[in-house]
């Protein structure tokens, strides 16, 4: 595996994706979600799903973005927060067996709990595809704030391995008496990215509109019940607090890819009568341009907020 | 396949080296050590096939890429329910664990109470 400059090692056995809604807003004050999806292979079973733990910046990273976005300040007045040593973790395994069978996209949310004497004390969560909560990591990565003043006497029982990390295997660049990373770059890149995604044009059109109609397919059919339409969405399948037994999966789910649609999203949807089909090619894309602006302005005037059951989270960019 | 290029030894349940691939700003991410953990925990004779129910880890000091071994200091079996510490190690103990696992004891389960929700992860592309 190559370690990409600037990047915590880790960052390079996932892909991320952001979770928010359309326009950038958290559903969830206080929690950050992302998607994650192993870089190599599939992941099942405890042991892998495990390994998503702190894979994805600090709690309190994300939240001194939001706070920097949330007062509108200039790039240049963001400050990085204090790297953190990690102390402990206390992890529960949630679901039955089946729920770990396939971990090709994993929600993983965490937040920050409290922060008391320069402890932080961090909430995480990896939710399957699927709506199962795999991992719940409740009394959480309690972290130490390495700051000089406060940490010295910790940080000189942590120092002693530092020297020994395995030079050989490592980029120069790393290999420097402290094997800790400056975060400070992807931090930068990090607020850009949240930026980004709070304007509602996001940085690729296309996709916004995309999501756009997918919110408006979901309000339209919300009354059905979201189960039928979102196939292999996180946020339904099994209804509040319902009883499932033994291998039991969601109800009427619908085969992959055929609920959302996200790759076709100019194509007309079953049962949607698209009376201008018949004209040019031209025409036709003219009108579903114009389609698709009206569904974006109905969305927007209406809020455009995808209904969740139960709580939803947030965005880490 | 393990991250850590694992082998087992006579005296520890696993050895290796930590792989830096899964260090986070200065160490191995908790879920890296947690997964050691349980390929450990798994390969204790009985206990193979015993499902993990929870694990808690407390770090000691900061690890390096370097060889460590895991080693079992307790493994007790009650009510049908196991418990076992480990001890992770590159010469002295980095970090402590300990883990619990048992049989699935009944059929029903119950969906937690809250539910996070995310837009999909295909809606804003790659």
């Amino acid at each position: 595996m190559k370690i990409r400059p600037g990047l915590p090692p880790v960052t390079g056995q996932f892909t991320y994706r952001p979770a928010t809604n359309p326009d950038g807003t958290s559903p969830q004050p206080g929690w950050d979600l992302v998607w994650i999806s192993p870089r190599s292979g599939q992941y099942s079973g405890r042991e892998h799903t495990a390994k998503i733990l702190d894979c994805w910046y600090p709690a309190s990273y994300m939240r001194a973005v939001r706070e920097h976005l949330g007062r509108a300040q200039p790039p240049s007045e963001l400050r990085q927060p204090a790297a953190t040593n990690l102390l402990g973790a206390h992890v529960e395994f949630t679901s039955p067996d089946e729920a770990y069978a396939d971990l090709s996209n994993a929600l993983l949310a965490s937040r920050l709990k409290s922060s008391a004497d320069g402890y932080q004390f961090e909430q995480q969560e990896i939710w399957s595809d699927r709506g199962d909560l795999l991992v719940e990591d409740l009394d959480s990565t309690l972290r130490a704030k390495h700051v000089e003043e406060s940490d010295r006497s910790f940080g000189q029982n942590l120092q002693p391995n530092r020297l020994a990390l395995d030079r050989r295997r490592l980029d120069t660049r790393f290999a420097c008496c402290n094997a800790g990373f400056p975060l400070a770059e992807p931090f930068e890149g990090l607020a850009n990215l949240q930026c980004g995604f709070r304007r509602f044009r996001a940085p690729k059109p296309a996709r916004t509109e995309g999501i756009v109609l997918l919110v408006g397919y979901f309000r339209v059919e919300q009354g059905s019940g979201l189960n039928a339409l979102t196939g292999r969405n996180p946020h339904v399948p099994l209804g509040h607090g319902e009883t499932r037994v033994g291998s039991k999966r969601a109800r009427k789910r619908i085969p992959h890819r055929k609920g959302l649609r996200m790759r076709n999203a100019h194509e007309a949807r079953a049962g949607q009568k698209c009376h201008r089909a018949r004209k040019t090619h031209g025409c036709f894309a003219k009108h579903e341009s114009y389609q698709s602006d009206r569904s974006r302005a109905r969305a927007l005037r209406k809020g455009a907020q995808v209904r969740r059951l139960g709580g939803g989270v947030s965005s880490p960019g | 396949m393990t991250d850590a290029h694992a082998k087992q030894t006579s005296g520890a349940l696993l050895a290796g080296r930590l792989n830096f691939g899964w260090w986070a700003s200065n160490g191995p991410t908790a879920g890296y050590l947690v997964s050691l953990v349980l390929e450990s925990v798994g390969r204790l004779p009985g206990l193979d096939s015993v499902t993990p129910r929870s694990v808690d880890l407390r770090i000691v000091r900061l690890a390096a890429a370097d060889d460590f071994d895991v080693t079992a200091a307790f493994a007790e079996t009650a009510g049908g329910v196991a418990t076992v510490m480990v001890t992770l190690a590159q010469r002295e103990p980095f970090a402590t664990a300990s883990v619990q696992l048992g049989r699935r004891l009944a059929e029903e389960s119950i969906a937690p109470s809250h539910r996070l929700g995310g837009f999909p992860p295909e809606a804003h592309g790659r």
